[in-house]
């Protein structure tokens, strides 16, 4: 950061304007020092209704985040730079177009490596602030302690995500697509059968808690009838009612779905979305424009 | 009566406890009136005195207000501040810091500064602040280790009864 903040925004050319959205421009661009391609997030401070409280939060927030965070399956924030009031980010450019965890979220790059994206709405580790704001996932993968209006969650709120995310993979249509909040429990008790204090405790006590219909719940080999046992296994454990009991990470890749025969294809051989380079670009720059928009407004509504 | 055990503490208390012990070196900054031709540690204890009270006002947590002063040190550790524009700084810092929850109105925050400043250098600092920290606003600070601290108490005098209650 020692450089001049006018030398570190000429070392990118911009090739293409790839979105728009509330507090965000995105280009495609080239870095000229290392000649790879990046995506640059350039925040939005510039119009004086804009920028009403200066630099956007959940854009700082996300900042803060990525600064944070180097690993394989998240996206890199590769630098930041900013000229007069102008923020902007720069990010590994993903090809393809797959806080919160949801399918839209998980890019693949070029090698077929996960990343994860969009950390807008993330939650530092272990951060003492504990009251958290409850309307934090898309609402379809959202769990149900959220649904009941939980202030206090913890990494659990993200295993349910997961669970709704494979559960997506396997289906090739959104579990649990509730048309509200109470459409969505209502979808969830129906699948999963409807909790009880029992199993689990504490639930009538979360702060918009409502008593529902006993549903008894499909069975999930009947939902999922080409999951094996091991994967069932996985999922039930994802789909935990109490949070405190729900499968964690680390319990999750200690499955025998992780270790059973086949093993994962490694990603540069996975399949590739169908047509030529060309043609893929062109439907990753849509892709990545509608990614971008859906996110935008999802967070319009919940600020 | 107990005291309850947060669930942060109680998923990945030690985790976090760890990851913020490796990083307390880098955000801490001991010398960061050095390098001030201006400002005295006198100075900065008014500036910090000011912000306890304008803290609770906008009802901020203590985490904020322990950033907010992790902000203003390692800004000063970076660049040398004119004394009349060290109340801009400490309040941009809270607006910063503040940003990870809930902020508060800029036209707001600088009424507490009796208006001493405008909106556009308050924005222009706010710029400049997080390029000098180089965007690197998760800072360990006091307000981590206090309640990771009195987890471990309260977890710890639980054991303690529970093993009286064994030995009886």
């Amino acid at each position: 950061m020692a450089l001049d903040v006018k030398s570190r925004s000429k070392r990118y050319e911009k090739l293409d304007f790839l979105g728009e959205g509330q507090f965000a421009t995105v280009y495609k661009a080239r870095d000229k020092t290392t000649d790879t391609i990046v995506a640059i997030k350039k925040i939005k401070v510039g119009h004086r209704t804009e920028a009403k409280d200066g630099i956007n939060r959940t854009a700082l927030r996300e900042i803060k985040l990525l600064q944070e965070l180097h690993h394989p399956n998240i996206i890199g924030l590769l630098d930041a730079f900013g000229h007069k009031s102008n923020i902007s980010l720069v990010f590994d450019f993903m090809e393809t177009d797959l806080e919160d965890l949801k399918p839209n979220n998980l890019l693949l790059d070029g090698n077929g490596v996960l990343k994860l994206a969009d950390f807008g709405l993330a939650k530092a580790f272990g951060s003492p602030n504990r009251v958290y704001t409850h309307q934090v996932v898309t609402r379809w993968y959202r769990s149900p302690e959220l649904l009941f209006g939980a202030r206090m969650y913890g990494v659990g709120v993200d295993m349910w995500a997961v669970g709704c995310i494979l559960a997506e993979l396997l289906l090739r249509i959104p579990f649990l697509a509730g048309e509200s909040d109470l459409d969505q429990l209502t979808k969830i008790f129906e699948a999963l059968g409807t909790p009880t204090d029992e199993t689990w405790p504490g639930m009538s006590s979360l702060p918009d808690y409502v008593s529902f219909k006993i549903f008894p719940g499909t069975p999930l080999e009947h939902i999922f009838s080409a999951a094996g046992d091991d994967l069932l296994e996985l999922l039930r454990g994802l789909f935990t009612f109490n949070p405190l009991l729900r499968t964690t990470a680390t319990q999750a890749l200690k499955m025998r779905y992780f270790s059973n025969r086949p093993g994962p294809t490694p990603g540069p051989q996975l399949p590739r979305p169908n047509g030529s380079v060309e043609a893929l670009r062109e439907k990753e720059t849509v892709g990545l424009k509608r990614k971008i928009e859906d996110v935008m407004m999802k967070k319009k509504l919940i600020f | 009566g107990q005291r309850q055990l947060s669930t942060w503490y109680l998923q990945y208390g030690d985790v976090g406890y760890r990851i913020q012990r490796e990083n307390e070196a880098q955000f801490h900054s001991c010398k960061s009136l050095a390098g001030q031709p201006q400002l005295t540690a006198e100075a900065r204890c008014t500036l910090v005195s000011w912000l306890i009270p304008v803290h609770r006002h906008f009802r901020l947590s203590f985490e904020c207000l322990c950033l907010a002063v992790n902000i203003v040190d390692r800004f000063l550790a970076s660049t040398p501040v004119a004394a009349d524009c060290f109340q801009l700084v400490g309040v941009t810092a809270l607006l910063l810091a503040s940003k990870q929850v809930c902020s508060p109105r800029i036209s707001h925050l600088l009424s507490f500064c009796c208006d001493a400043f405008t909106k556009e250098q308050l924005c222009n600092l706010e710029c400049l602040i997080l390029l000098r920290l180089n965007f690197r606003l998760a800072a360990a600070t006091m307000a981590f280790f206090l309640d990771y601290y009195t987890n471990c108490m309260e977890a710890a005098s639980r054991s303690t009864v529970g093993d009286g209650f064994t030995r009886m």
